[in-house]
């Protein structure tokens, strides 16, 4: 367990990093862009898997986010980190996708914005497992968490975004209120909100009761 | 304190944003509220829960598919082209360079004024026995325009007298020159009602002859010659109505602006004035400039060999106002012999009348077809030197002069 110093040296030494990484993207190193999209891959993947509720999609929606960030990365001038951007980047990218799904009555067919039980959960394959846990341990976890994502999915478009980047990606408010173009106050009175609705279904669903007892 | 405050502070103080004193007062409050504190346990466990979601993992082939996707939606070279082209700064540039253009353009058509090629006819013959021309230097030796009074004669000029004109040096200016370096200067002759290029044997030497860029035919060259350009180009669509080329025709406009000496030694102008009047000249508009052909307001058309009735049916389709029912009626008599009488008769004989200047062309274009068509200088009264002219009353007052047949 690392202290508060070491993570901070830590942070600064990814941030460097990552800021070397951009350099080189910028000017033109491919491997570098590679580099960078292994780096972010995961938490823009589960931005995106959390905004359109498919896995299918937040593939599809995930490629082209990058693929922007490889086309405009040459207009990065760094007066915001490079993590704050590429989330507004990709904020911006999942609006529209939303948008065109919306238009084509995706949302309605598929009924994803209230995910059924079970239905389109992420592939265990791609979990990691931890071996030590039992199996009914493992069921029951996996349980928990499908409830917690299809209560998140019930949330309103710009509810899900601020509690996907604070409690998800673990972005600060200030962060959350660039990347989404937001003030800082809108950013606690939605994310006080967002929460307070997840608090609501998951009491609906008994899982608080149940942790509680 | 209130519950909703306490539950309003409650997100922050998950996220640690909330200062000491309202912890504070919010543990004060949970110790003594069971239903805040209930709600407090339910966010923090639904908090817990959400940070607690295992990250999903992305696709094992993600970085290939980002590489195969920039490969496939590489931009064509087109897409490149049009964006560079939707670039603000572009586009500004753009627009500032088609801003300019069409600027120049309209300076230079306001700056080269159009001549008609009656203009042209009125400065060549306002002597009843002008002499033909057929090229731009013949022209030029034509005796500068004449004021003829009342008792003067219209003798032709003695042929070896020397001559100076003002003749368009390129651009837009006119210089005094002796009349054999003009033609030197515009060796152009006329080829079935179209002033060309005269033919030379030695094709460079010729090329020497002309003024920069001067081939009839080229629009290009309209802003080196714009008088001769025009003229040719109005000439091609009107042959008939051309006897002389435009250079002869400004020669005498600024002898006249300059109140030249109409000598048998040519042209003698102001030297102080020349360069004002031809610049005046040359920028005037057309019916300015018709305003300087001697009288501001009356034109004396010569018919000669036409139908007296066909004449005034002519006028008569051009004429807004005559001075009486008669004028404009009547027709008493043919004119024994051109004199200065003439006007009266042809007032008397109907065949005079005010037209709209804008119908000057087309009433012209009209006697043409009646018979030959040359006009009589008008010289203008004390009074009429202050009339307003032509160019702004709109109207022109047109005399038809018919000389006695030949018997």
């Amino acid at each position: 367990m690392s202290n508060p110093r070491e993570q901070s040296q830590e942070r600064a030494t990814e941030e460097a990093r990552v800021n070397d990484l951009v350099h080189k993207a910028q000017e033109g190193s491919m491997e570098a862009v590679d580099e960078l999209v292994r780096t972010y891959q995961t938490p823009i993947f589960n931005l995106a898997y959390r905004m359109v509720n498919q896995r299918e999609e937040a593939c599809d929606l995930t490629q082209e986010i990058f693929i922007k960030v490889c086309r405009a990365i040459r207009s990065f001038k760094g007066r915001s980190r490079f993590s704050t951007w590429l989330q507004a980047l990709a904020i911006n990218t999942c609006r529209s996708r939303r948008q065109r799904l919306r238009r084509i009555g995706f949302f309605e067919a598929t009924s994803l914005d209230a995910v059924p039980e079970g239905a389109d959960a992420p592939s265990p394959r791609h979990e990691p497992v931890d071996a030590g846990d039992r199996p009914e341990t493992e069921l029951v976890r996996h349980e928990t968490q499908e409830i917690v994502g299809r209560a998140i999915a019930t949330l309103p478009e710009d509810f899900r975004e601020v509690i996907v980047m604070r409690d998800i990606q673990g972005l600060s408010y200030e962060e959350i209120a660039e990347a989404t173009g937001c003030q800082t106050g809108t950013v606690k009175s939605r994310l006080s909100r967002a929460r307070a609705k997840v608090r609501d279904e998951l009491l609906r669903e008994g899982l608080l009761c149940r942790v509680n007892g | 304190m209130p519950c909703e405050r306490i539950k309003a502070w409650m997100s922050d103080h998950l996220d640690g944003r909330l200062d000491a004193a309202r912890v504070r007062d919010l543990n004060a409050h949970l110790a003594g509220c069971e239903a805040c504190r209930r709600e407090w346990n339910d966010l923090r466990q639904t908090v817990a829960l959400i940070r607690s979601l295992t990250p999903l993992a992305p696709p094992v082939d993600l970085v290939d598919s980002v590489r195969q996707g920039l490969a496939a939606s590489r931009p064509t070279r087109l897409a490149v082209f049009w964006r560079v082209l939707n670039r603000p700064q572009i586009r500004v540039a753009l627009a500032a360079s088609v801003v300019i253009l069409v600027g120049f353009y309209g300076w230079r058509n306001l700056t080269i004024s159009p001549v008609t090629p009656e203009e042209c006819v009125s400065a060549a013959c306002r002597q009843v026995d002008a002499p033909a021309v057929d090229t731009l230097a013949d022209a030029m030796k034509v005796p500068p325009p004449t004021v003829v009074g009342k008792d003067q004669d219209l003798a032709p000029r003695p042929a070896d007298a020397p001559v100076t004109v003002i003749a368009p040096v390129g651009g837009n200016r006119l210089e005094k020159m002796p009349a054999a370096q003009a033609e030197e200067r515009h060796s152009l002759q006329r080829r079935d009602g179209i002033w060309e290029k005269r033919e030379s044997s030695d094709p460079s030497a010729d090329e020497k002859r002309q003024p920069p860029g001067l081939s009839i035919g080229d629009a290009s060259l309209e802003r080196e010659e714009p008088s001769v350009v025009t003229f040719a180009a109005r000439a091609q669509r009107m042959p008939e109505a051309v006897t002389e080329p435009v250079a002869a025709a400004e020669e005498r406009a600024v002898a006249f602006e300059a109140g030249a000496d109409a000598s048998d030694d040519g042209v003698t102008l102001d030297a102080a004035a020349a360069p004002s009047v031809a610049k005046r000249v040359a920028k005037a508009p057309l019916a300015s400039r018709m305003a300087t052909d001697v009288h501001p307001l009356q034109r004396e058309i010569v018919l000669t060999g036409g139908d007296p009735a066909a004449a005034r049916q002519i006028l008569a389709r051009y004429v807004v106002r005559a001075k009486t029912r008669e004028m404009k009626e009547g027709y008493t008599a043919a004119a024994s012999r051109v004199t200065s009488s003439d006007k009266a008769k042809a007032d008397t004989a109907g065949l005079s009348g005010w037209i709209n200047a804008a119908d000057y062309d087309r009433l012209l274009a009209d006697l043409k077809v009646a018979g030959t068509v040359t006009f009589r200088p008008v010289e203008p009264s004390e009074k009429d030197a202050q009339a307003t002219p032509a160019s702004e009353s709109g109207r022109v007052w047109v005399s038809i002069i018919l000389p006695p047949p030949e018997t």
